[in-house]
């Protein structure tokens, strides 16, 4: 994989890099509408500056249960706005190159990881925001 | 030039561009499969679109280039110069006719059958080379107008229309609605200051300037239907006599507006629908008149649109599809376990008709492949994000339903409050709003569903926290019921807890997370900048309405929930139980016997001072009141004589089944009673056979 800058964030106990040019920006959560009857993977509807987000919980996608998060990453696909909310966010950071994911992955996680990088030492997930979005609505983990 | 046609040339003429570029490439690197796909793509694309405009000579070269384009993917080796020229000057002169087109609105005069001729020869000639001997041949030059042909032709310009890429029309739309936005917002601070906005003058000029702008925009969106149908009249002519069939086209609703790109994603749906249908759904005449049936077929298209979706129906009044041939094929394929064909509805089994495995001739045996590429014709309606039904009315006829949503952008909406936050109603399907504590309404619960009676009609009643599984708040008696249109026909009241006021609201189009829970057909950001999700009326009437018990509906349950929904009644005619389906009934009436008079074997009732043809459902009493359900389809209408009226409740045919007084869909089940099915679409259309030209002057 080529190398460039990904925004480092964990959920659950996992830390995840996400590909910062699939990323607008990371803002706080702010004016949350909920959205009823949709799965719980979807918080809710975010706004920031007459945008509104789709929230989704990556937490639950990922399998890890759901999380208080305070923060989101916003993203574009396919011209909707999605903000992915994430526990924590670390830093912005280059990655020279990732390799393939890990063996083992739950199945929840095995959809979304696109390879693995060893950076100084702390294992982190190559995670794409598109595939967060296709799990959002058959997610794996939801029941759990 | 109409626009579409005028889209038709800039899309042409971008396509011939790329394609020669495609075809070098392909020629260099012939293991390159997708080179030649997408070749193969384009040049179908301009043969379909070429004959949707009649204009048959660049069909006729598209046709010749798509055969030998065909023939040249079925083999896996390096194509021979002779037809990569062959091709290259096949792009040329679809290329030239366009710009012509382009000029005069219309094809040149011209013979294209020396080129024609030059294609087909390769076709019988050596096609591709074995390796190695590449080149070792030469074959007479293409006849062609080399000398005409510089290296860039001018295209007359005098159109004057440019094509702009779909991403900046979207982004000067968003930056209007971000205006719409900005615009409130300054009005809800100016009040919030005490400042009347109405009487600041800039601030009127600003708004007013807005309008027209937003307007403007608007329209280099939008396209009315009526540019999309215009040339399918003529198609149908061509198709019919090509195929020795004799059929009719019916129009209606062109006036419906859409958006561009959907328009131009819609024409080769609509034309391969309306081939298939002249092709193998109308019979020939004879066995149109052996059926009882008139000679001519008739073909309708209609569109309507329901707030936010655009529904078009294509109908023919042919023999209806070979459920048999797509059962057994859709077993064939895996699509359905053998044992679980005998539960399989006549509908369920109609639908087969979009499986890929009854995409070519040879799968449907006897049936000369009724259903030819109606998969690829239901991928391209769901790539716009709709939906594909078909309606079988078996020896009657097929329907299919294009249900598309709109992507624009600006409607006027009712907002309501539920479970504290606010949703949009848009207004196109309010049709009026009731005080729930008003002596007008009468609340009343049949089998669990929720009616509601106002003046002499009964209408479904649906909970707004019930549908959205939120808790009920507040008092009772504020509470407000909405009567909406669905479907165009039938009529819902929407019980919510508060109404808050009409607003304009900017509509942006839904994620496909939250389009598919079938609940919502856009968000909104409106000046009070929490999000508002508009509710699709349609898709909830259809989908839930008897769920609205307060409990909580798992999302999964409201999107597998797809059996219709049916009005029980009592008819005169024994103590049978009539199902009539509810998106075609329009009301219900109490009659009073002198209202109907006896014209032969039938009753004409006399309703809101229309003439209204009844059907037979046994004997009229001599005196006092009838109750009678309207049905209709916008166009006809026909009253039911009944007893009285039972229970809504979703039901699906068990079994066909055949009656002599009404036409049925079959039977269903319901606490052990068997209900009668009604086949209203034939209903009506036996009624207007039977009342023929003069009723529909009169319902018009």
């Amino acid at each position: 994989m080529s190398s460039g800058l990904y925004l480092v964030a964990g959920v659950g106990g996992t830390t995840i890099a996400l590909p910062a040019e699939t990323v607008e920006a990371v803002v706080r959560i702010t004016a949350l509408v909920p959205v009823p009857c949709a799965p719980p993977t979807i918080i809710g509807l975010a706004t920031i500056r007459s945008r509104v987000f789709t929230l989704l919980d990556t937490a639950l996608i990922a399998g890890e249960g759901t999380a208080q998060s305070q923060l989101m990453a916003i993203s574009s696909i396919e011209g909707h706005g999605y903000g992915l909310a994430l526990e924590r966010v670390e830093d912005v950071i280059a990655i020279d190159r990732f390799g393939p994911a890990p063996a083992g992955l739950t199945s929840a996680w095995a959809q979304l990881v696109d390879g693995m990088a060893d950076h100084q030492g702390r294992a982190i997930l190559l995670v794409r925001p598109e595939a967060i979005v296709a799990c959002a609505g058959t997610p794996l983990g939801a029941a759990a | 030039m109409d626009d579409l046609l005028r889209e038709f040339v800039g899309e042409t003429l971008d396509m011939m561009e790329s394609v020669a570029g495609d075809l070098v490439v392909w020629e260099a690197d012939p293991t390159d499969r997708s080179g030649l796909d997408r070749i193969f793509r384009t040049v179908h694309t301009v043969k379909g679109s070429s004959s949707f405009f009649d204009l048959p000579r660049i069909t006729a070269v598209a046709h010749a280039a798509e055969e030998l384009l065909d023939a040249l993917r079925a083999r896996r080796s390096v194509p021979a110069a002779p037809a990569v020229a062959a091709i290259l000057a096949a792009f040329e002169r679809i290329r030239q006719l366009t710009v012509a087109i382009a000029a005069d609105g219309a094809e040149p005069d011209g013979d294209d059958a020396a080129l024609i001729g030059q294609i087909l020869s390769n076709l019988r000639g050596g096609l591709a080379l074995a390796a190695g001997e590449r080149g070792a041949e030469e074959q007479p030059a293409i006849p062609g107008d080399h000398d005409q042909v510089g290296p860039i032709t001018v295209v007359p310009q005098n159109w004057r229309s440019v094509r702009l890429p779909v991403a900046l029309l979207d982004q000067l739309m968003n930056g209007v609605s971000d205006l719409v936005l900005g615009r409130n917002e300054v009005a809800a601070q100016l009040r919030a200051a005490g400042i009347d906005p109405a009487e600041l003058s800039a601030f009127e000029r600003l708004s007013t300037t807005l309008a027209q702008v937003r307007a403007a925009v608007g329209q280099m969106r939008m396209v009315p239907l009526r540019q999309l149908f215009a040339p399918l009249p003529r198609l149908v002519r061509q198709l019919s006599s090509e195929l020795g069939k004799d059929v009719r086209l019916e129009i209606e609703g062109g006036e419906v507006e859409i958006d561009r790109e959907v328009a131009e994603s819609l024409r080769d749906p609509i034309v391969h629908v309306l081939r298939n249908a002249i092709d193998h759904g109308i019979e020939s005449s004879e066995r149109r008149i052996a059926a009882g049936k008139p000679a001519q077929g008739t073909l309708r298209v209609s569109a309507r649109q329901a707030h936010n979706r655009i529904l078009i129906a294509l109908e023919d009044d042919g023999g209806g599809l070979p459920l048999e041939s797509l059962l057994s094929r859709a077993i064939a394929d895996g699509h359905v376990a053998e044992d679980e064909a005998p539960k399989l509805t006549p509908d369920r089994i109609a639908e087969f008709v979009f499986l890929p495995g009854v995409s070519t001739a040879a799968a449907v045996t006897g049936v000369s492949g009724r259903g030819v590429g109606m998969d690829v014709v239901k991928a391209n309606i769901e790539k716009l994000g709709g939906q594909t039904h078909v309606r079988n009315r078996p020896g009657a006829g097929v329907t299919v339903e294009f249900d598309v949503p709109m992507t624009l952008t600006i409607i006027s909406a009712l907002a309501v409050d539920a479970g504290g936050q606010s949703f949009a109603i848009p207004r196109s399907v309010v049709l009026e709003v009731l005080l729930a504590s008003s002596d007008a309404v009468q609340r009343q619960s049949a089998g669990g569903a929720g009616l509601l009676r106002v003046r002499g009609r009964m209408l479904p009643l649906l909970v707004l926290e019930g549908l959205l599984g939120l808790s009920k708040t507040g008092e009772e008696a504020d509470r407000a019921i909405i009567l909406c249109r669905v479907g165009g026909k039938a009529t819902v009241a929407i019980d919510v807890p508060d109404v808050r006021d009409h607003e304009e609201l900017v509509i942006k189009p839904l994620p496909p997370l939250l389009l598919t829970l079938g609940i919502y057909s856009g968000m909104s950001l409106p000046d009070s900048g929490q999000p508002m999700l508009v509710l699709d009326v349609d898709a909830i009437a259809a989908g839930s309405i008897l769920s609205d018990q307060g409990e909580e509906i798992p999302a999964a349950s409201m999107a597998e929930r797809d059996s219709e929904l049916w009005l029980t009644c009592t008819v005169h005619h024994d103590d049978r139980c009539l199902a009539v389906p509810m998106t075609w009934i329009e009301r219900l009436h109490d009659l009073p016997v002198a209202a109907l008079s006896r014209i032969g074997e039938r009753h004409v009732a006399m309703i809101d001072g229309q003439l209204v043809p009844m059907a037979v459902t046994g004997a009229i009493p001599e005196q006092g009141t009838i109750r009678v359900v309207r049905i209709g389809d916008g166009v006809r209408r026909l009253a039911i004589p009944i007893v009285d009226v039972g229970q809504m409740l979703p039901l699906d045919v068990e079994i066909p089944a055949e009656d002599a007084l009404l036409p049925l869909i079959g039977l269903a089940q319901h606490d052990g009673a068997i209900i009668q099915l009604l086949d209203a679409p034939a209903l009506l259309a036996e009624t207007e056979r039977a009342w023929p030209r003069r009723e529909k002057g009169v319902t018009a």
